[in-house]
C-alpha cells in the first residue's frame, strides 16, 4: 500500500467494523453452523416428509447466513482499517420479485455478471427473445461458476427461468402489503427449492429430495443431530433474525443512528449478548470443522 | 491516529478518535466475556462425567500432598497404568510413596509435561515409564474421544507456563481455546443435554459437601471381573485381538521418551521402563512390538521390566484382565495387584536403587495406615480395635510367625521370607464358634495377589461366626493327603 493510501483512524468506522465482525461471527457460528448439523444429517440420509422440507428451508437460511456472515466479516475488517467495501447481501429474503432478489443476493457477483456477461451479450437492448437468451446464458454461466456439475447448471437455469417467467412474462409487481408478503414468501420458497440442486451431491440425490418433500414423519425431526430444545431454539433464532431484517428493511438508517448514538448501556447489552451468545451457543470445539460454504467455490 | 476531522470530506467526527479508546472498550468487553466463562468454569456448570473425575482428582491430590509429602516413585502412563498399578500397595511394599501420573487416553508427550509440572512440586527418586504411552502417534490428537481425554488431562494442571509450553504439542490449533475451559468445550450441553449438566453439578456439590479427604495416589479402579467365557471363545474362534506386527513407535515417541529420560537425568532421578501385560491369548507376535519399543528403550541404557514377555502364565490368569476383545485390554484389580508386586520386587531385587525408607516415619505411617496394602506389608498397631491379633512375633515349632490376624472373615498369616513352608499350609487352631470353643484345622494358601518383599503372606477365608483364638501348631499337608 502506498503511503498516501494510509487511512486516518475513525473511531465510529472502526466500531462499526467491529460490530459487523461480531454479528458476522454470531450468524456463522451460532446460526449457520447449527443449521448445518440438521441439513447435513438430512442430506446424508433423507427421511420422507417434514425432515426434508425443514432441511430445504434450513439450507436456504444456512447458505444466506454463512455467506452473508463471511461478507460481513470482510466488510467489517476492511472498515476497521478505514476501507469501505460494497455490501454483498441486502436482506434478500425480503425481496418481492426475482429481479429484486438478485439485486440483493451476492451483489458483487451479480454486478460482475451483469457488467461482463449480460451487457456485452446485448443486455436488454435487443429483441425479447434475445433478452430471454441473454438472461438464461448469464444464469447458466453463473451456475457453472459454482461448480462443474449438472446440478449447478440446472440450478442456474431454474433461477434464470424465474426471472423470465415471473418477472418478465407474468409481470409480478406487488403493490399492497399483503401482496408483498405473499410475493416475498413465493420468491424465497422458489429460491429454497432451487437450492436442492445446489446442495445435493448428485442429480439423483436432488430428485430424491424433491420426491421426499412432505409433512409426515414429524417424530423423526429430532433425530438429525438436533434435539427438541435445540430445534426450537434454532427456529426462534430464525424468527428473531427475520424480525430484525424486517425492521432493518424499513428503518435501517434510523435504527443504526439510534443504536450507535444511544446511552452506553443500551449499546453494551447487545454487544455482550452477541459475544456471550457466540461463546455459549456457538458450534465450535471438539474438533468441529465448519468452514465457510463459499470456501469451496 | 487521533484526528478529530475526516480530512477528505471535512466532516466532523466524534470526539473519541483514538484507537486506544476503542481497544480499551474492546478489552473491557472481552474481559466481561472471559469473566463469564471463568465463572461458569469455577461453578463447574459444563463439567462432564463427575463420577470419573480421576483426571482432576490426580492433580488436586498431588497439589495437596506436596511438598509436605514427597513422592518417591512416579509411574508415568495412561489408563493401562491407572488400572494396572496400585500405588498404595507399591508404597507399602517398598516403604515409600508412589503415585500414578497416568491420565487415561494420553500419550508420552502428555506424560512429559505432566512430569515437568510434577517436578515443580516434588523430586522423586524413581520415574517409571509404561511403554503403552508410546502409541505410535505422530502429532497431537485433533478429533475423536482421545481429544476428550487430553482435554481432561490438560485442564487440571495448574502451572501456567508449562501448560502454555505444552499447548501446541498436545493440541491442534482449533483446540487451543477449548483446552483451557470446560465451558468452551462443553457449552453445547446447554441445548443438547441439560439433564447431564444438572446431574454433574449435583454430583459436584455432593462431593464438596462430603469433604472427602481420603488418600488418592492416582489409581482409577475400573474392572472388577476377569475375561468372560464369551471372550475366551473369541480367542478360540477368531484368534488374538492384537497383532504386535501392526504396532509401531513414532518419532514423537522417540523424542518424548528421550526428553523424559533427559529430564530425569538432569534432576538426578532414576528412570526405568515397564510393560504391563495383556492376556497372553489377546496378543500375538508381541516380539515384533517389543523390538519396536527396544529401539527407543535400549539406547537409553535404562532397565526394562517387561511383563508381557516372558509371560507369567500362573500369576497372570484370565481373572487379571478386562473382559474385552478390543485392542486396548486393561487389568482388573487382581491383575493390578499381581503387576504391582512384580514391579515392587523388580525395584527391590533388580534395580536396587536407594529409595527412601519411610517405614519408621510416623507421618508416613499415619498416611498409609489402613490403606490398601498396608496390613499385608506392614505391622499393625498392637491395640488396633479393628483386628483380632492372633499372634505376633512368636516362634511356633521352630517357625517364626511375624504376625497373624483376623478381620471379619479374612484370616492372614505372615511368615519369614526364607520359610520352607510351601504354597499351601494347614494350621491347627483353637477357635470360638458361636460362643463354643473348638479345635480344628485351617487351610491357608500363599496369596495370589499380595506378594510382600519382606515376608510370605498366607490367607484364608473363615466361615461366618468363627473367631480364631490361637494357633496350636502346624499340620503337614502331605500327611493329610496320604491319610
Amino acid at each position: 500500500m502506498d503511503e498516501t493510501d494510509r487511512k486516518p483512524f475513525v473511531y465510529d468506522n472502526a466500531r462499526h467494523g467491529l460490530f459487523l465482525i461480531a454479528v458476522g461471527l454470531f450468524k456463522k457460528i451460532v446460526i449457520a453452523d447449527r443449521l448445518a448439523v440438521f441439513v447435513d444429517g438430512v442430506y446424508a440420509s433423507p427421511v420422507r416428509g417434514l425432515p426434508v422440507l425443514v432441511a430445504v428451508i434450513f439450507f436456504c437460511f444456512q447458505l444466506y447466513l454463512d455467506f452473508s456472515a463471511y461478507s460481513q466479516i470482510a466488510v467489517g475488517t476492511a472498515e476497521l482499517f478505514g476501507f469501505r467495501l460494497s455490501t454483498n447481501f441486502r436482506r434478500p429474503y425480503m425481496a418481492v420479485t426475482f429481479k429484486d432478489f438478485w439485486s440483493r443476493w451476492h451483489i458483487t457477483l451479480t454486478s460482475w455478471f451483469r457488467d461482463y456477461v449480460y451487457i456485452p451479450l446485448g443486455g436488454n437492448r435487443c429483441s425479447a427473445s434475445r433478452v430471454v437468451l441473454n438472461t438464461m446464458i448469464v444464469f447458466v454461466v453463473s451456475g457453472i461458476w459454482h461448480g462443474a456439475s449438472w446440478n449447478f447448471v440446472i440450478w442456474g437455469a431454474i433461477n434464470g427461468l424465474s426471472l423470465i417467467v415471473f418477472d418478465r412474462w407474468l409481470k409480478m409487481n406487488p403493490k399492497t402489503g399483503p401482496e408483498k408478503v405473499r410475493c416475498a414468501l413465493f420468491v424465497t420458497s422458489y429460491w429454497a427449492l432451487s437450492l436442492i440442486f445446489f446442495r445435493a451431491q448428485t442429480f439423483s440425490d436432488a430428485i430424491t429430495m424433491f420426491s421426499y418433500l412432505g409433512f409426515g414423519n414429524l417424530d423423526s425431526l429430532y433425530t438429525f443431530g438436533m434435539k427438541e430444545t435445540e430445534f426450537h431454539f434454532t427456529i426462534w433464532l430464525l424468527v428473531g433474525l427475520m424480525i430484525i431484517e424486517l425492521m432493518e428493511e424499513r428503518w435501517k438508517e434510523k435504527l443504526e443512528s439510534f443504536f450507535f448514538n444511544s446511552y452506553w448501556l443500551i449499546r453494551w447489552v447487545p454487544y455482550l449478548a452477541i459475544v456471550l451468545g457466540t461463546i455459549f451457543f456457538g458450534i465450535y470445539g471438539n474438533g468441529s470443522d465448519n468452514n465457510f460454504i463459499y470456501f469451496q467455490f | 491516529m487521533g484526528n478529530n476531522t475526516n480530512s477528505k470530506k471535512g466532516l466532523p467526527v466524534r470526539k473519541y478518535t483514538k484507537a486506544g479508546h476503542l481497544l480499551l472498550r474492546l478489552a473491557a468487553l472481552m474481559l466481561a466475556a472471559v469473566a463469564a466463562v471463568v465463572y461458569c468454569d469455577k461453578k463447574r456448570y459444563f463439567i462432564t462425567d463427575q463420577k470419573n473425575r480421576h483426571h482432576e482428582q490426580r492433580w488436586e491430590s498431588l497439589y495437596d500432598l506436596t511438598p509436605e509429602t514427597p513422592i518417591d516413585i512416579v509411574v508415568l502412563g495412561n489408563s493401562h497404568v491407572n488400572t494396572g498399578i496400585e500405588p498404595s500397595n507399591l508404597s507399602c511394599a517398598l516403604g515409600c510413596t508412589a503415585f500414578d501420573m497416568a491420565p487415561s487416553g494420553t500419550d508420552i508427550a502428555d506424560s512429559y509435561y505432566c512430569l515437568k509440572e510434577l517436578l515443580t512440586l516434588t523430586t522423586p527418586s524413581l520415574v517409571i515409564i509404561e511403554t503403552y504411552l508410546m502409541r505410535g502417534t505422530d502429532g497431537p490428537t485433533t478429533e475423536g474421544s482421545g481429544l476428550a481425554d487430553e482435554f481432561r488431562s490438560f485442564y487440571p494442571r495448574r502451572n501456567l507456563g508449562i501448560k502454555l509450553q505444552s499447548l501446541p504439542i498436545l493440541f491442534g490449533v482449533e483446540s487451543y481455546l477449548p483446552a483451557w475451559s470446560f465451558t468452551l468445550r462443553n457449552h453445547e450441553l446447554l441445548l443438547r443435554n441439560r439433564e447431564e449438566m444438572e446431574k454433574n453439578i449435583q454430583l459436584y456439590k455432593d462431593r464438596i459437601a462430603q469433604n472427602d479427604d481420603h488418600l488418592y495416589l492416582g489409581r482409577f479402579a475400573r474392572f472388577k471381573t476377569g475375561i468372560s467365557d464369551t471372550i475366551m471363545s473369541y480367542y478360540d474362534t477368531k484368534g488374538p485381538a492384537v497383532d504386535g506386527r501392526n504396532e509401531r513407535v513414532s518419532i514423537r515417541d522417540f523424542k518424548y521418551a528421550r526428553k523424559i529420560v533427559d529430564l530425569c537425568d538432569k534432576n538426578g532421578i532414576e528412570v526405568m521402563f515397564m510393560t504391563l501385560p495383556m492376556y497372553y491369548r489377546h496378543i500375538e507376535n508381541y516380539e515384533a512390538w517389543r523390538d519396536e519399543q527396544s529401539r527407543v528403550i535400549v539406547p537409553t541404557g535404562k532397565a526394562w521390566l517387561n511383563m508381557q514377555i516372558p509371560y507369567d502364565t500362573v500369576a497372570f490368569d484370565k481373572d487379571c484382565f478386562e473382559s474385552t476383545y478390543e485392542k486396548n485390554q486393561h487389568m482388573t484389580m487382581i491383575g493390578s495387584l499381581v503387576a504391582t508386586y512384580k514391579l515392587a520386587h523388580f525395584i527391590n531385587d533388580v534395580l536396587k536403587i536407594d529409595l527412601p525408607d519411610r517405614r519408621g516415619d510416623s507421618d508416613w505411617i499415619k498416611m498409609f495406615y489402613g490403606k490398601d496394602g498396608y496390613f499385608e506389608n506392614m505391622p499393625m498397631k498392637d491395640n488396633d480395635p479393628n483386628f483380632n491379633i492372633v499372634a505376633k512375633d512368636i516362634m511356633l515349632e521352630d517357625e517364626h510367625i511375624i504376625e497373624c490376624f483376623q478381620k471379619d472373615r479374612n484370616f492372614a498369616l505372615k511368615l519369614d521370607k526364607d520359610t520352607e513352608k510351601g504354597q499351601d499350609i494347614v494350621l491347627l487352631v483353637e477357635a470360638s464358634i458361636n460362643d463354643e470353643i473348638a479345635v480344628g484345622r485351617l487351610d491357608m494358601s500363599l496369596s495370589h495377589t499380595f506378594n510382600p518383599i519382606g515376608h510370605k503372606y498366607y490367607t484364608a477365608r473363615l466361615t461366618s461366626g468363627v473367631t480364631v483364638n490361637r494357633i496350636l501348631g502346624w499340620i503337614d499337608p502331605e500327611l493329610i493327603e496320604s491319610e
